[in-house]
C-alpha cells in the first residue's frame, strides 16, 4: 500500500510544476500517430494536425458542420453547377497568394491521388471544377448534392505550385507543405511527434501559441503520465477509468463532449443459418435475427444507460441514432430504446424463442474505447435477458476481415458484433449509406453494411435525401430515412462515444465532435 | 577459417529466406489489411482500389514473386501504412532503439560486472546475499509491470524524469542522439533502466559464477598465498578469466536487448523500432514486418559470428567450429 | 543410491528458509488452480454470475444482493477480483506448465536422439538448436503469433517452439557423458534395444537437471506469456491470465482503483518468485561448483 500514499503526495509536486509561469508553446500527447504528411492522405490524425497547416474550403464548427473558410459566399447556379467565391487576400506560408488555380489542383489531387485512404468517396460527384477567375470557381456535380459543401470541409487546399507532383517524402521534408493555414510545418520525428509553428500571417489573425508539439503516446496510462509529470500540457483520449484520478489532482482538469464515432450492434439479416447462433445443445438454428421482433427485443435487452454509466464513466452518450446533436441528420425524436427486459422477453416468446438460444457476439478488443469491456457488458445483459451468450474478443487485425468477408462464400462471418462508424463530413447521409442501405457494389453502398440489412424503403429514402438541394424537403426525408431503418433495426445503435481531454491549469480545451485536438480549440486563461 | 565463415554466412542466408518466406505467408492467412486501412465511409470502389493500390488484388504468389524479385534489388516495398519505402520507415526508427539498448547495456554491466564480482568473492557477506536475492526480483519482475511502477514513481510522484518520448535531440552525421543533451539524457534514463534490469540480473548471476570458479583455482589460491591482494588480484587473476564466459554471454544479450525492447518502447512511447514491429503486427502492415525481421535476424546472425571469433580471440584453445559443448 | 542422494539434497534444499518457503507456495499455488472452481467464491467467466452492477468495488465490499463479499474487491466487469486472479493463476499455471512440459517431452526426446545416434542426426539437430537458442525467444514468439494469430492455443504452440531448445541442449550433453559409462556399454552388449537404453537409463539420470530447467523455464513461459498479453499479441481479454488482468487494469494503477491491477500483479510477482527461488536452489544444489 505504499504505493497508494506515494499516489496522493504526488499531487504536491505536481501543484509545484503547474503553478509555472505558462510558455508561448504547447505539447500536446495525442494517442494515434499520423500515417502521412501528405494532406490527401484521408486519415483522423493526418486531418487533425494537417488541417492546421492545409486549409479546407470551409471550416467546420464544433459539431463538424462548414462555415465560411477560405470560401468566404457561395451560390446555386443550377441543381448542378454550384459556384464559390474566395476570400481574397489570403497568401500561402510561401507568400505566394491563393487562387482559384491552386483551388481546382487540391481537389483533382485529392481525388485522384494514388492511396489506400483518399477522399475519392467524399469528392465521387465532382464532375468538374471550372476556373472563373482568379477567386472564382464553379463545381459542377453528376447529380444535385446535398452534401458537397459538408464534404469540401474535409480535405486541406496546398500550394499547387510547391505540390505539383509532389511525393509523401516532399510533404514530410516540408518542401512540398506549403498550406494557408494557421500553422507551418516544421518537422515529423515519426514515432515521436510534429512539430508546427504559428503563420503570423495567417488572415484570421495570428495564432495564439507560438510553437506547437503534438507527441505521440500510444498507452493511455502512460499519456496520462505525461500529462502529470508535466511532459506535455495537453491530451486526448484520456481513458475513462483515469478520469477520476485526473479531476483530483489539483490544476488538471477534464473535458468532455460527445464525438461523431458511434458504437452500434451489427446483426446478422443474410444467412439462413449461422454458426454462432444455436440451440441449447449447440446445433445451429435458422437465423432469429431474419426476424425483425427479435432484433428489437436484443436492442430493448441493452441497457444504454448501464453501460454508459459503469463502463464508460458517463463518457459515452446513449444511441438511438445515426449521428450525434449538431449534426445534420440529427432528431431529437429519434431516442435511445429505454431498457424492458420484459417486453424483450415477450418480443422473443412472440418470435417463436420463449426459451431464448445461445449466441457468440464478437467485438475487437483494441479499437474502441472500453470495446471489449462494453462487449461483455453485453454479454451479461444478453445473458440476463434469456439469450445465454458467449463473448469472444479479437483484435482488429483479425476482426475486420472476418466481420467483412469471413463467413461462407465471403459473406460477413459473425451474428451479432459491435463496430464503430463516423464519418469525417458530419452529416447523417455517410451512416446512412454505409451501413443502412442496401449491400450493392455497383451503386457504391453498403459498404459496411456488414448484417446486409436491406429494404426498398430506406434505400429510396435516403438516395433521395441525398440529392435535395431544398433543406427543409431534405430534413424531411432524412428523417423518414432514419426512422424506417431504426424501427426495422437495420442496426443496433449503442452509444456515441464521447471525446475526452485533459490539460493542465490555465488550459481550456473545447470539445469538438470530430475529436481533433487543434489550437484553435484551446485557450489559455490569462 | 574461410570455409568456415562460408558455412556460416549460407546458414544465415537461408534463414533469413525461411524467416521471408513464413512472415509472408503467415500475415496474409491473419487478416485483411484492405478494412483497416480504409476509411469507414469509403465505397466498394474505392476498397477495391484500395486493394490495387496495395497489390493485394495479385494472387498471392504473384504478390510473393513481386516482393522477392523486388527485394533483390534492395527494395522492400512501400509500408501499407505509411505509404513510404519500408527501408526508410524503419531505419529512421533504428538510431532511437540501438540508443536505448546501447545504454541499458551499459547500466546491466555498470552494476553487473561489480555486483557479481562482489557476490563471488564474498559469498557469505549479507551484502552479497542482498545482491543475489535481488537478482531474482531481477529476472522475476515482468518488465511491463516494472515499467509502469517506474513511470508511476519516478516521473508522476517524484517528478524526476520525464515519462515519454526522447526529448531534445542532437544531429551526429545526420543521426539523432538523445544522449548528448542533458534532456534527452533524463528521457533515456527511465526507459533503459527498465530495458536493463533483466539484463543485469543475468550479468550479475553469470559474473558471480564465473568468480567463484576462477577464485577456486589454484592459481587464484596460489595469487593469493604469494600475496597478491586488491584491485591487483581481481584485475589481473579473476577479471580477465571471468571475461571469457561473460563475453558470450554478453554479446548476446546485446541483441537480445533489441528485440525485448519492444515492452519498453511500448510503455515509454519511445520512438524505435520495437514500438514500430508491435503497431505494424496489429495493423497487418506486411512490408515492415517482413522487412523488420529480415533485418533483425541478420542482426543476429552477425552478433553471433563476432560473438564466436571474439570468443576464439580471448581464447586460443578453442578452435573455430567447434564452440558448442 | 539414488535415493540416498535424492535425500542428501532434500536436507541441503531444507537448509534455505527461503526456499523451503518458496516450495510451499510452489505447491499450494497450482493446487489453488487446480481446484479453482471448488476454491474460487465466484465463476468469473459466467456471464450470468457477473454483473456490472457491483463493478470496481473496492476490497471487502458486499455485493449490491449481498449475495457475497469481495475480499479483493471487483474488476469493472463486476467480477470478484479473487476469483478472477484464482481463475487467471489457473490460466497462467496451465499455459507456463503445460508449455514446459510438452517442450520438454519433444526437448528430451530430440536431445536423447541426437545423443545416442550421434554424428549426422546429433549435427543436424544441435544445427537446429544452436540455431533457435541464438534467437530471443520473444523475437521467436512474436513471429509465430504474428504469422499465426492471437489465442490461446497459438500462444501455447508460440511458447512450446521457444522452449524445446533449450531441454534438447541439456538432455543431449547429460546424455552423452551417461553414455560414456559402463552401464550403457553393457546394456548395449545384452542387446537392448536403443528406446529401452534411452528411456530406462539414460532419460533417469537427465532428470536432474531437466527439473532444475523446467521450473525455471515455466517461470519464463508465464512471463512471455503476460508480456505478449500485455502487447495485445496473446491472449483474449475474456478470460485473463494474470498478466492480462495486470494489463487491464494498468490504467487502475494510475487510477483510484489501484486494487483491479495490485492484487493480480502481486500475485504473478509471489508465483514467479517461488518459482525462480526453488529453480536456483535447485541449481545450486545440482551444480554444487557454485556453492562456494
Amino acid at each position: 500500500m505504499t504505493l497508494k500514499s506515494t499516489l496522493c503526495c504526488g499531487a504536491a509536486a505536481l501543484a509545484l510544476l503547474a503553478g509555472g509561469a505558462w510558455a508561448e508553446d504547447l505539447d500536446i500527447g495525442i494517442k494515434a500517430e499520423i500515417s502521412s504528411a501528405d494532406p490527401h492522405v484521408l486519415f483522423g490524425p493526418n486531418r487533425n494536425i494537417g488541417g492546421q497547416v492545409y486549409e479546407p474550403l470551409f471550416g467546420t464548427d464544433n459539431a463538424q458542420q462548414p462555415v465560411p473558410g477560405l470560401v468566404e459566399t457561395w451560390e446555386l447556379v443550377e441543381p448542378t453547377v454550384y459556384q464559390f467565391h474566395l476570400r481574397p487576400g489570403v497568401t500561402f506560408h510561401d507568400g505566394k497568394p491563393l487562387t482559384t488555380e491552386d483551388v481546382k489542383f487540391s481537389i483533382e489531387r485529392a481525388k485522384t491521388l494514388k492511396a489506400s485512404r483518399t477522399f475519392a468517396t467524399y469528392l465521387n460527384d465532382v464532375k468538374a471544377v471550372e476556373i472563373v477567375d482568379d477567386l472564382t470557381f464553379r463545381i459542377h456535380t453528376t447529380q444535385p448534392s446535398a452534401i458537397l459543401i459538408n464534404n469540401l470541409t474535409t480535405f486541406g487546399i496546398v500550394s499547387s505550385a510547391a505540390a505539383k507532383d509532389a511525393a509523401e517524402q516532399d510533404f514530410l521534408s516540408g518542401k512540398a507543405a506549403v498550406g494557408t493555414g494557421p500553422y507551418k510545418w516544421v518537422e515529423w520525428v515519426p514515432g515521436d511527434h510534429v512539430t508546427l509553428e504559428a503563420n503570423d500571417a495567417y488572415w484570421g489573425g495570428a495564432p495564439e501559441f507560438e510553437k506547437l508539439t503534438y507527441r505521440f503516446i500510444a498507452n493511455d496510462s502512460t499519456r496520462v503520465a505525461a500529462l502529470l509529470s508535466g511532459d506535455v500540457d495537453v491530451i486526448d483520449e484520456v481513458a475513462p477509468t483515469l478520469v477520476a484520478r485526473l479531476k483530483s489532482e489539483p490544476g488538471m482538469q477534464v473535458f468532455s463532449g460527445t464525438s461523431y464515432m458511434l458504437n452500434y450492434v451489427a446483426l446478422n439479416q443474410h444467412a439462413e443459418k449461422n454458426r454462432y447462433v444455436t440451440d441449447q445443445s449447440g446445433a445451429p438454428i435458422p437465423n432469429p435475427f431474419l426476424d425483425v421482433r427479435v432484433r428489437q427485443a436484443v436492442s430493448l435487452m441493452l441497457n444504454r444507460e448501464l453501460i454508459s454509466d459503469r463502463i464508460m464513466d458517463g463518457l459515452a452518450t446513449p444511441a438511438g441514432q445515426f449521428v450525434p446533436e449538431g449534426m445534420v441528420g440529427h432528431f431529437p425524436e429519434l431516442t435511445p430504446p429505454a431498457y424492458d427486459p420484459q417486453k424483450a422477453r415477450a418480443l422473443l416468446a412472440e418470435a417463436g424463442y420463449p426459451e431464448g438460444f445461445n449466441l457468440t457476439i464478437h467485438c475487437t478488443s483494441d479499437r474502441y474505447m472500453n470495446d471489449a469491456k462494453v462487449c461483455q457488458a453485453m454479454g451479461q445483459l444478453l445473458s440476463a435477458g434469456g439469450i445465454k451468450t458467449q463473448v469472444q474478443t479479437l483484435p482488429g487485425s483479425t476482426f475486420f476481415g472476418r466481420a467483412s468477408n469471413g463467413g461462407p462464400n465471403g459473406e460477413p462471418e459473425f451474428a451479432f458484433f459491435l463496430v464503430g462508424f463516423g464519418a469525417a463530413n458530419g452529416v447523417a447521409d455517410a451512416a446512412l449509406s454505409a451501413l443502412a442501405m442496401t449491400y450493392d457494389e455497383e451503386a457504391g453502398t453498403g459498404a459496411n453494411n456488414r448484417g446486409r440489412f436491406s429494404d426498398p424503403e430506406v434505400d429510396r429514402l435516403a438516395n433521395e435525401a441525398v440529392v435535395e438541394n431544398d433543406p427543409a424537403k431534405r430534413e424531411e426525408l432524412l428523417k423518414a430515412a432514419e426512422t424506417r431503418a431504426l424501427d426495422e433495426v437495420a442496426i443496433v445503435p449503442v452509444h456515441f462515444l464521447s471525446g475526452v481531454w485533459a490539460a493542465r491549469e490555465g488550459l481550456t480545451v473545447t470539445p469538438r465532435t470530430d475529436v481533433f485536438t487543434r489550437a484553435s480549440n484551446i485557450t489559455a486563461q490569462k | 577459417m574461410t570455409e568456415y565463415l562460408i558455412r556460416r554466412i549460407l546458414t544465415a542466408a537461408m534463414i533469413i529466406l525461411a524467416m521471408m518466406v513464413i512472415v509472408f505467408f503467415g500475415l496474409n492467412l491473419i487478416g485483411d489489411p484492405v478494412y483497416l486501412l480504409v476509411d469507414p465511409s469509403a465505397n466498394q470502389a474505392q476498397i477495391e482500389e484500395a486493394r490495387r493500390h496495395l497489390g493485394l488484388d495479385q494472387p498471392i504468389w504473384t504478390q510473393f514473386w513481386i516482393f522477392v524479385s523486388n527485394a533483390l534489388h534492395g527494395d522492400f516495398g512501400h509500408s501499407f501504412v505509411f505509404n513510404r519505402p519500408v527501408f526508410d520507415v524503419i531505419m529512421e526508427r533504428l538510431p532511437a532503439t540501438l540508443e536505448l539498448a546501447a545504454a541499458a547495456f551499459v547500466i546491466a554491466l555498470s552494476v553487473g560486472l561489480p555486483a557479481g564480482l562482489y557476490a563471488g568473492l564474498r559469498p557469505k557477506s549479507y551484502l552479497s546475499r542482498l545482491i543475489m536475492g535481488g537478482s531474482i526480483f531481477g529476472f522475476s519482475l515482468p518488465s511491463f509491470w516494472v515499467g509502469i511502477v517506474f513511470i508511476l514513481v519516478f516521473s508522476v510522484t517524484l517528478g524526476w524524469f520525464p515519462a515519454t518520448g526522447r526529448g531534445d535531440t542532437v544531429s551526429v552525421f545526420g543521426i539523432q542522439w538523445s544522449f548528448l543533451t542533458w534532456d534527452g539524457l533524463s528521457h533515456l534514463f527511465l526507459p533503459a533502466l527498465n530495458l536493463s534490469l533483466t539484463k543485469m540480473a543475468i550479468i550479475t548471476r553469470l559474473t558471480r559464477a564465473g568468480t567463484v570458479e576462477v577464485a577456486s583455482q589454484d592459481y587464484v589460491k596460489f595469487a593469493r598465498a604469494k600475496g597478491v591482494r586488491g584491485p591487483r588480484l581481481y584485475i589481473k587473476h579473476i577479471g580477465k578469466n571471468v571475461m571469457i564466459p561473460v563475453v558470450t554471454v554478453i554479446g548476446i544479450e546485446l541483441g537480445h536487448l533489441i528485440a525485448y525492447s519492444v515492452v519498453t518502447e511500448t510503455i515509454f512511447a519511445w520512438p524505435g523500432i520495437g514500438r514500430l514491429i508491435i503497431t505494424s503486427i496489429l495493423s497487418l502492415d506486411r512490408p515492415v514486418v517482413v522487412a523488420y525481421l529480415m533485418m533483425v535476424t541478420l542482426l543476429f546472425v552477425v552478433i553471433n559470428l563476432v560473438v564466436d571469433l571474439l570468443y576464439v580471440a580471448l581464447d586460443p584453445r578453442i578452435r573455430l567450429g567447434s564452440v558448442q559443448d | 543410491m539414488f535415493s540416498l542422494q535424492l535425500r542428501d539434497r532434500g536436507a541441503q534444499f531444507a537448509r534455505s528458509p527461503v526456499a523451503v518457503l518458496a516450495l510451499i507456495v510452489l505447491i499450494l499455488l497450482p493446487l489453488v488452480a487446480l481446484f479453482a472452481p471448488l476454491i474460487a467464491p465466484q465463476n468469473p467467466y459466467d456471464l450470468s454470475q457477473v454483473t456490472i452492477f457491483n463493478g470496481r468495488l473496492p476490497p471487502g465490499t458486499e455485493a449490491f444482493d449481498g449475495s457475497m463479499t469481495y475480499l479483493l474487491g471487483t474488476d469493472e466487469a463486476g467480477r470478484d477480483l479473487l476469483s478472477a486472479i484464482i481463475y487467471g493463476l489457473r490460466i497462467s499455471i496451465g499455459i507456463g506448465l503445460s508449455s514446459a512440459l510438452i517442450g520438454a517431452l519433444i526437448g528430451a526426446s530430440f536431445g536423447l536422439l541426437a545423443a545416442y545416434h550421434g554424428k549426422r542426426v546429433d549435427q543436424a539437430i544441435m544445427r537446429i538448436v544452436d540455431l533457435q537458442l541464438s534467437f530471443p525467444a520473444i523475437l521467436i514468439a512474436l513471429v509465430l503469433l504474428a504469422t499465426l494469430g492471437s489465442g490461446i492455443d497459438k500462444v501455447l504452440i508460440a511458447l512450446i517452439a521457444v522452449q524445446w531448445a533449450y531441454y534438447a541442449r541439456t538432455v543431449r550433453s547429460v546424455a552423452l557423458s551417461e553414455m560414456a559409462k559402463d552401464y550403457v556399454a553393457a546394456a548395449r552388449s545384452q542387446g537392448l534395444g536403443a528406446a529401452r537404453i534411452m528411456f530406462r537409463h539414460i532419460l533417469p539420470n537427465c532428470l536432474p537437471p531437466l527439473l532444475v530447467i523446467l521450473t525455471i523455464q515455466t517461470a519464463h513461459a508465464i512471463t512471455l506469456e503476460a508480456t505478449l498479453s500485455f502487447l495485445g499479441l496473446g491472449l483474449p481479454p475474456t478470460e485473463p491470465s494474470l498478466g492480462l488482468l495486470i494489463a487491464n487494469g494498468f490504467e487502475f494503477m494510475l487510477g483510484s482503483e489501484y486494487w483491479i491491477s495490485i492484487y493480480p500483479g502481486l500475485a504473478l510477482l509471489i508465483l514467479l518468485l517461488a518459482i525462480n527461488i526453488v529453480g536456483d536452489r535447485l541449481r545450486d544444489i545440482f551444480n554444487p561448483k557454485l556453492e562456494a
